[in-house]
């Protein structure tokens, strides 16, 4: 059984290279974010000042910041930050955009129309300016900033499912199932929702890198988490300002985000082209 | 033509209408009194407060503010700020055209980028030429916009020192300046769109190439740039127009980014400087100008849809 499995996944790591990297580099960095506690050094909070702005060095591998923290201990918890931000978003924003788009396909009439002009706003925001908006509304934390995350990558996810609802609900089961009397809410959920999810987990994956720079995006700005906890974006505007005294904080939080996004990215693309080539461009 | 044009406009105003609710809106979601945003850290008596709320209207029904708001916005009266006190239409038209700048050059940088490694990708496909081009490409989607502006920084600015690490200098009062402080937010913009729409030039062109009309163009004896210049680039504009105004939204949101790097008083700067600052009317003066940029830049899109494609006009 689990021979077969490995077997199978390795078949697809033939087909799909770049998506297996991807995969890879994916699960170690959530490994380090997971493992953060038995991984750091020290607190990732504790600042030393009499060792502000260290080199690289065997006791603190990546140097320490301005405030003497070991950038290492807060580059893995600032894993747990723009990791569990990219995925609590992208799943609040899945939960709630599907199920807008099987009510404004389904339904039809002024329902769709309104549900629909409601995605064409949030839509004619830029994502980023959009986010920034709802933090500045709710007030700049973390659980605002993965909110204004959800709401800003949701109307995608309505979009697509809705088009695919109106495609279903002419198909013949779902006739069948109208003409035998299934109630609307179950035609839905039970025939027509389980032949989206091909759809829904393409876009999951590639909302997933989507999310991720969003926090780093916000963190970066000042709008996401609040000092000291360590994220990231926070990380890189924390350390610019000292980009010529010590380059490594700068350089090792802008490398954390860059690759956790490009293999977030590789492991989206490997998902779409396996599940729905016509899309593969 | 005609019928497409006024089916397009008519689509565009409830859209514009609803937006400009959304942004009025914000300043009431938000949780706390207005008024408390406006006076800050002092502690006025409530007479003071009092005054206050009929000074803003903040008495009044939620609807009549709305239109208030709303009527003013639309001959260009965006309100004053909770901190400066100046007019928010002011203090926006001082910034746009720093963004404009920002945007046009990044697209411009972007196209100069796109178009050669797209069309060299699409011709080459299979070959070193496209995996090169593919691999540029998604290094580039990949990289944050601050992150690609702080490693120019510190190469170019703090290791070679070629250009100031950031700063800004209006182009009337030294253009050669204005243009040398604009040459790293550029690329650390125009990178990411043009990594962006070299995927897209690549796609559109493999698909114009497959086409009926190229074989015909082929075999009439046309040479090999005749076919690509004259027929296939043409056909494959139309979608890479379009793209122009889907990734409008996000060059907004790289400028946002960049203009905070590199220190540059743009639209993005000012919106989030206004929302650390509980700046509501500059802010929404902000976030209501963008959302009409972007929108404005979809319709402008859509009616050159119609031109470079006529088909798009007829149905």
């Amino acid at each position: 059984m689990i021979a077969a499995r490995i077997r199978a996944a390795g078949s697809l790591a033939r087909l799909h290279p770049a998506g297996a990297v991807g995969a890879i580099v994916l699960l170690v960095i959530a490994f380090g974010a997971v493992f953060a506690p038995m991984l750091a050094i020290e607190s990732p909070e504790k600042q030393q000042i009499a060792i502000s702005l260290q080199a690289p060095s065997v006791a603190h591998p990546f140097g320490t910041d301005d405030l003497g923290r070991d950038v290492w201990s807060r580059l893995l918890y600032g894993g747990q930050v723009s990791l569990g931000v990219g995925f609590v978003s992208t799943i609040l924003a899945t939960v709630v955009g599907v199920v807008g788009g099987l009510i404004s396909g389904y339904a039809g009439k002024w329902v769709d129309g309104a549900i629909m002009r409601a995605t064409d706003v949030l839509l004619a925001f830029p994502t980023l300016i959009l986010a920034v908006a709802i933090v500045g509304v709710l007030g700049p934390d973390l659980v605002n900033a993965t909110i204004a995350i959800a709401i800003a990558t949701l109307p995608r996810f309505t979009r697509i499912i809705r088009a695919e609802t109106i495609r279903l609900r002419a198909a013949e089961f779902v006739e069948a199932a109208v003409s035998v009397g299934v109630p609307g809410r179950r035609i839905m959920f039970r025939h027509i929702l389980p032949n989206t999810a091909g759809l829904i987990v393409v876009q999951f994956a590639l909302s997933v890198a989507a999310s991720i720079l969003s926090e780093a995006s916000l963190s970066f700005l000042g709008l996401g988490v609040r000092p000291p906890t360590p994220s990231w974006g926070s990380m890189l505007r924390a350390g610019y300002p000292f980009l010529a005294l010590a380059p490594w904080i700068s350089i090792a939080s802008g490398l954390a985000v860059s690759v956790t996004v490009l293999a977030s990215t590789l492991v989206g693309d490997a998902i779409r082209d396996h599940l729905d080539p016509r899309l593969r461009h | 033509m005609l019928t497409y044009l006024l089916r397009r406009l008519a689509l565009f105003i409830p859209v514009l209408v609803l937006i400009s609710i959304l942004v009025f809106s914000l300043l009431h979601l938000a949780p706390g009194d207005p008024v408390n945003m406006i006076v800050g850290e002092d502690r006025p008596g409530p007479e003071v407060i009092a005054a206050i709320r009929k000074e803003y209207g903040f008495d009044d029904p939620l609807p009549i503010q709305y239109l208030r708001w709303a009527s003013h916005a639309a001959v260009g009266d965006l309100g004053y700020s909770y901190r400066s006190r100046e007019a928010v239409t002011q203090v926006v038209l001082e910034r746009l055209p720093t963004t404009v700048e920002l945007s046009v050059l990044s697209i411009a940088f972007g196209l100069v980028l796109a178009l050669p490694l797209g069309i060299l990708a699409a011709l080459r496909r299979g070959t070193w030429i496209d995996a090169v081009s593919s691999a540029v490409a998604a290094l580039g989607i990949s990289m944050p916009a601050f992150w690609i502006g702080i490693l120019l920084i510190y190469l170019f600015a703090l290791t070679l020192r070629w250009v100031p690490p950031s700063g800004y200098v209006s182009p009337t009062e030294d253009l050669a300046q204005n243009l040398r402080l604009m040459v790293l937010p550029v690329i650390t913009l125009g990178l990411g769109y043009g990594a962006t729409l070299t995927r897209y030039v690549r796609a559109s062109m493999l698909e114009s190439l497959g086409l009926d009309f190229v074989r015909t163009a082929r075999a009439k004896g046309l040479s090999g740039a005749q076919v690509v210049f004259g027929h296939v680039l043409r056909s494959a504009l139309v979608p890479i127009v379009t793209v122009l105004g889907i990734e409008t939204g996000r060059l907004l949101g790289g400028a946002v980014l960049t203009e905070t790097i590199f220190a540059l008083p743009g639209m993005g700067r000012l919106a989030v400087d206004a929302i650390l600052s509980s700046d509501f009317p500059t802010m929404q003066g902000a976030v209501l100008i963008m959302a009409l940029w972007v929108l404005l830049a979809n319709l402008v899109v859509d009616l050159l849809y119609g031109v470079l494609d006529p088909r798009m006009g007829r149905s």
